[in-house]
């Protein structure tokens, strides 16, 4: 898994700082620390936008990783076309966790929130500005590191219950 | 049942990702090259003040030595004295900064970005020219600076060298909305000004001035004395200020920089002894507008448009007429100053063709039009009459196309190879090639082996110089060149990661001062470059090859609940007998250390309390970059301590406070000084320039 990981690098950097290979292997060992599920998390979801470039290439890239994971994961894809058609979605798919593979406006990102609110969904982004906005996990590269980025009052909204060891190495917003 | 060990996690996301070894993110560990990365955090917390600091204190494998007010830079045991850091290719943001007249570069102060701007350093060891040209041959040094995401807000800070600097610094960043747009916005700007400290130096007993047959003036007093030397005080200084903006919206980046820093040269043995009317400046302003989209799910491109503009002035006054033009017997201020404007245009395509990053491509030009003018004067003491004695204007092209080749056939191997090519008017044509393997035989293992190739073009300076006194200029001078070859293994132990390298590298065609023979001295006069009366005289040429190798290792880790980090590097070189450019002997190189590196450690005392940082430096014995002693001196095996308590003041929200000090055990470097280079009646050991033994450092940083 590590060898796997060393490799995979992000050969079009456009829209994420921290390689999409990368965060697939982050997403799958942070939804353990979520004390919400009992471990079964059904497949995750990756929604696009229809017609970005950059928002395919990374669901794509996310896919393929995921699937061809150690321990792969199972995946949905759909297309981003309102927040509470994400829902819906998820629920179709039987998802706890969406991964938005685009950068979402502040409107967007706050009606997603609230579709999203008490549905026991964890949502992920690969705009890590978004957290502060109301996604609950992001990765960023600062310092030439990857941090977590979790927004606690909306995982909590949304019946993500992280563990405490998490939250001491993630960057927490409240 | 959640994990309850975060340890794998937490390597994950200790796994550094750069940039610089290929273009694109990836994890140092596998990159093609031996790359360091150094935080920000760590320039907090070990008091870390420039760049070359940092390379002492934190790095592997480079190491700088002060010369009174600026850094020599070298890498693994090579270090060319004088040559301004034209050796190690420095960008920022992947923009090079080494300008384009005498292919210099600075590490220190005169860098001009505020410290608080630097996101991390990304560093890299070996030949680099394989997708970045000319420069790179010692390493290349990526200077990453903070987006305005990050930032999100702003400071203002003040620190001093107590008490013989100031430095000031105010920025600010954030993620704005601009017309409905994310727009990333960086603004950020550094003031430094140092005087002294007090040095007593000399006395040298030069003796008679070789034109008047006086004994020599090194004051402006009528009547000199022959011996150089004294207290050393306002003649001593350094002013600098930078500022630096970016903006980033959509696909575009655009990158404003510039910097101007004035510093005494009360020392240099051409003019008069401590005065403050001996100075240089560079000024450097430039300009990067970045963009960057993907095409398709496999194809990328990126473009990047540049403009620069350089300019260096010194002056030095002196009364000493065997240092001015015939006729100029009271003495001259001698005045040279160069000039370089360029313009141009960096685009690749980056094709991922399997979308998984397991087989990319990447090809690029970068062209480039560059314009340079040089003179030089020397302005009479009576009268102010100026004659000149060198003066250039040209315009030069230069294209370099590059292809990268990564692959990874299986989980546990990749490729990469490499090559560049360059077409320059100023030396003709040279091929970079890179080829890289990694291996990962095991979790937590990496096995690299690399062969790897960097140039340096002659720069403006040292193919059109002349003085008609004493310097021919070399216009068939080419191009520098080294070949190296690799290997290191990487373990990963937990919280624990140990680097072991060994090197070898040739170096051929390297530029170098050499004194012209009676019969070349004849020629030059007879062709009319050189006066009548010269009987010494220099040129720029490109000697044989050399060899050296060597050993670099490492070790970095944490512990206690990360809150305790700490690391070591080691490097030991030398050179293979009977090369050509030693100094004094086979094996020998001036100024290099065949042995340096660093210890340190730092301690999260928790909160509310400070951050204890403790950082040590050693460096071998080193030759004196010229002497006429036999034996040529060395500088001494050299230790430097740096203790730093850093955090936030008590009780006051937002404001930092950074308390350093540092101790050398020698103040001794391998830079002789004055104008006596061998023994004379009355001195008979070189005086070297001195380092302050011992500095403290105060400051203060409010974030809002």
């Amino acid at each position: 898994m590590i060898a796997n990981l060393l490799f995979l690098s992000q050969a079009l950097a456009a829209e994420t700082a921290v390689p999409v290979p990368l965060q697939a292997t982050l997403l799958t060992k942070v939804a353990a620390y979520d004390r919400s599920n009992s471990g079964d998390t059904g497949p995750i979801l990756i929604v696009e936008r229809d017609g970005d470039v950059a928002s395919h290439r990374i669901a794509s890239q996310l896919q393929q990783a995921l699937e061809g994971a150690e321990r792969p994961s199972s995946v949905a894809r759909a297309t981003f076309t309102s927040a509470d058609a994400v829902a819906v979605q998820c629920a179709a798919a039987g998802a706890h966790i969406v991964y938005v593979a685009t950068a979402l406006s502040p409107e967007e990102t706050t009606a997603l929130a609230a579709a999203l609110t008490g549905k026991n969904i964890l949502t992920v982004s690969s705009d890590p500005t978004s957290v502060p906005e109301g996604v609950v996990l992001a990765f960023d590269l600062i310092s030439g590191q990857t941090k977590i980025l979790i927004n606690l009052p909306q995982a909590r909204a949304q019946g993500v219950d992280f563990d405490t060891a998490l939250l001491s190495i993630a960057k927490v917003y409240k | 049942m959640t994990p309850s060990d975060l340890t794998e996690l937490q390597t994950l996301l200790d796994q550094s990702q750069v940039s610089t070894a290929s273009l694109t993110t990836e994890d140092a560990s596998t990159a093609p090259g031996t790359i360091w990365t150094v935080t920000a955090e760590d320039l907090q917390r070990y008091g870390i003040q420039t760049l070359a600091e940092a390379l002492n204190f934190l790095s592997l494998g480079m190491n700088t030595e002060k010369h009174l007010d600026y850094s020599e830079i070298g890498a693994r045991g090579v270090v060319f004295a004088g040559d301004y850091g034209a050796h190690v290719l420095l960008l920022i943001d992947g923009h090079a900064i080494n300008e384009q007249w005498d292919g210099g570069a600075y590490f220190d102060r005169q860098m001009g970005i505020p410290l608080e701007l630097i996101d991390h350093l990304e560093i890299i060891l070996g030949p680099g020219s394989v997708l970045y040209g000319s420069n790179a041959m010692l390493g290349v040094i990526n200077v990453v600076t903070r987006n305005g995401r990050t930032i999100d807000g702003g400071w203002a800070a003040v620190d001093s060298n107590v008490p013989s600097s100031l430095r000031a610094s105010l920025g600010a960043g954030k993620e704005l909305d601009v017309f409905g747009r994310s727009t990333d916005v960086v603004v950020g700007a550094e003031m430094y000004r140092s005087t002294g400290p007090r040095v007593e130096l000399g006395p040298q007993p030069y003796g008679l001035d070789g034109v008047t047959g006086e004994p020599r003036r090194f004051t402006d007093d009528d009547v000199g004395t022959g011996i150089w030397g004294g207290e050393l005080t306002t003649g001593r200084f350094a002013n600098v200020f930078g500022a630096h903006a970016k903006v980033a919206s959509g696909d575009f980046t655009l990158d404003l920089r510039g910097s101007t820093a004035r510093r005494g040269t009360p020392t240099s043995v051409y003019g008069n002894f401590g005065d403050r009317n001996n100075w240089e400046r560079d000024r450097y302003a430039s300009s990067d507008l970045r963009w960057r989209r993907d095409l398709s799910r496999v194809v990328g491109l990126d473009a990047r448009l540049y403009a620069d503009h350089y300019d260096y002035y010194q002056q030095l006054s002196t009364r000493a007429a065997e240092n001015c033009l015939d006729g100029q017997v009271e003495g001259c201020t001698y005045r040279l100053a160069g000039q370089a404007r360029w313009l141009g245009l960096d685009t690749h395509g980056t094709l991922d063709w399997l979308t998984n990053g397991h087989l990319v491509t990447v090809l690029g030009a970068d062209a480039r039009m560059r314009r340079i003018s040089s003179w030089e004067d020397y302005v009479e003491y009576t009268s102010g009459e100026a004659v000149p004695t060198d003066d250039y204007e040209l315009g030069e092209n230069a294209i370099g196309v590059y292809l990268e080749q990564t692959a990874h056939p299986w989980d546990t191997v990749g490729l990469n190879l490499g090559a560049r090519l360059d077409g320059d008017e100023r030396f003709g044509t040279h091929l970079s090639p890179r080829a890289a393997l990694a291996l990962l035989p095991m979790k937590g293992s990496v096995i690299k082996v690399m062969y790897s190739e960097a140039f340096r073009a002659p720069t403006a300076f040292e193919r059109y110089y002349a003085d008609i006194t004493y310097w021919v200029e070399a216009r068939d001078l080419q191009a520098e060149v080294v070949r190296s070859v690799e290997a290191s293994v990487e373990q990963q132990f937990g919280e624990q990661r140990v680097l072991v390298g060994v090197f070898g590298a040739r170096w051929t065609d390297m530029v170098s001062e050499e004194e012209l023979t009676e019969a070349q001295i004849a020629d030059a006069i007879a062709s009319g470059v050189l006066d009548e009366d010269v009987v010494t005289a220099y040129q720029y040429r490109n000697l044989g090859s050399s060899q050296n190798y060597g050993v670099n290792a490492a070790w970095q880790g944490a512990a206690i609940d990360r809150r305790l980090h700490f690391g070591a590097t080691v490097t030991v070189a030398d050179w293979i007998a009977g090369t050509a450019f030693a100094l004094d002997g086979p094996g020998d190189f001036a100024v290099a250390p065949k042995l340096f590196g660093n210890v340190h450690a730092d301690l999260n005392l928790g909160t509310d309390l400070p951050t204890v940082g403790l950082a040590c430096r050693f460096v071998g014995p080193r030759l004196i970059d010229y002497s006429d002693f036999d034996p040529v001196p060395k500088a001494p095996t050299t230790a430097e301590v740096r203790g730093t308590l850093s955090g936030h003041v008590p009780r006051v929200e937002r404001l930092t406070y950074r308390l350093s000090a540092n101790v050398r055990t020698s103040t001794d470097t391998p830079f002789p000084i004055g104008p006596l280079s061998g023994p004379v009646p009355g001195y008979d050991h070189q005086e070297t320039a001195p380092v302050d033994p011992f500095t403290a450092l105060a400051g203060l940083a409010y974030e809002f």
